[in-house]
């Protein structure tokens, strides 16, 4: 290979195509809980002013979600791994760990969600990742991003 | 289902590198210890079950993405004004 980059054009959810390279690249391993077969996903951002990041599968177009650095609403986050389990992505503390949450972006976004009890999270130097559940019981499946500590946003 | 009796710090093993032991039983509820290599994840069914159903939602989901940027930064601006 003479570039490192090795730019392609791949097929998304969102209905475009869009170029990346192998930097946007990442491997899920065993899946994300319920879609184990599809392990190859690049990252691409949204747009420059979005906070949002799409996690597109590289095998099936159709397969898309929305992820986000939870840091950026939730700042004291740091959920809770076993060493074992880090370990299977080459990682010996989750402070070396960048975090994914999947979004869930509703009819009215107001009430968007971010998964904070099972973040993806990755290590950037080998670009493996994994979906990995938070042994800490204050992390919520459905953290609302814009409600005050993660509770459904007051109604104006 | 294979139903197994088993008391008190009895233990059964699923292939050759598991092993669930009985840590308690008081009423209805089991204490089950489990050794297993680190490369099997062990969980409670129920949370298990609820993060893959809020996977498949999010896979589904089809609201405004560009408007849900709006309003985090819209959010951002007003704490910052606060």
């Amino acid at each position: 290979m003479t570039t490192s980059e090795n730019k392609r054009l791949i097929k998304t959810r969102f209905g475009k195509e869009v170029e990346i390279t192998d930097k946007n690249l990442v491997t899920i391993k065993d899946g994300l809980l319920g879609f184990e077969t599809y392990e190859s996903y690049a990252v691409i951002p949204h747009g420059d002013e979005s906070p949002f990041l799409w996690l597109q599968s590289l095998d099936e177009p159709q397969l898309a979600f929305i992820t986000i650095d939870p840091r950026i609403f939730a700042q004291d986050y740091v959920p809770n791994f076993s060493e074992n389990e880090l370990s299977s992505i080459e990682l010996t503390s989750i402070s070396e760990a960048v975090l994914l949450a999947i979004v869930v972006i509703p009819d009215d976004p107001k009430l968007m969600t971010a998964n904070l009890q099972a973040p993806i999270v990755l290590n950037a130097k080998n670009r493996q990742g994994k979906q990995m559940i938070s042994s800490s019981q204050e992390h919520k499946v459905r953290h609302y991003i814009l409600g005050k500590n993660g509770e459904p946003p007051e109604k104006k | 289902m294979l139903v197994l009796a088993r008391h008190l710090n009895e233990s059964i093993i699923i292939g050759d590198d598991i092993e669930i032991v009985v840590v308690s039983v008081q009423h209805d509820q089991v204490k089950l210890g489990i050794k297993a290599p680190r490369n099997i994840s062990v969980h409670r069914k129920e949370v298990y079950d609820e993060i893959q159903r809020e996977n498949r939602l999010a896979a589904d989901a089809r609201g405004d993405l560009s408007k849900g940027a709006e309003l985090l930064k819209q959010r951002f601006k007003d704490e910052k004004n606060q």
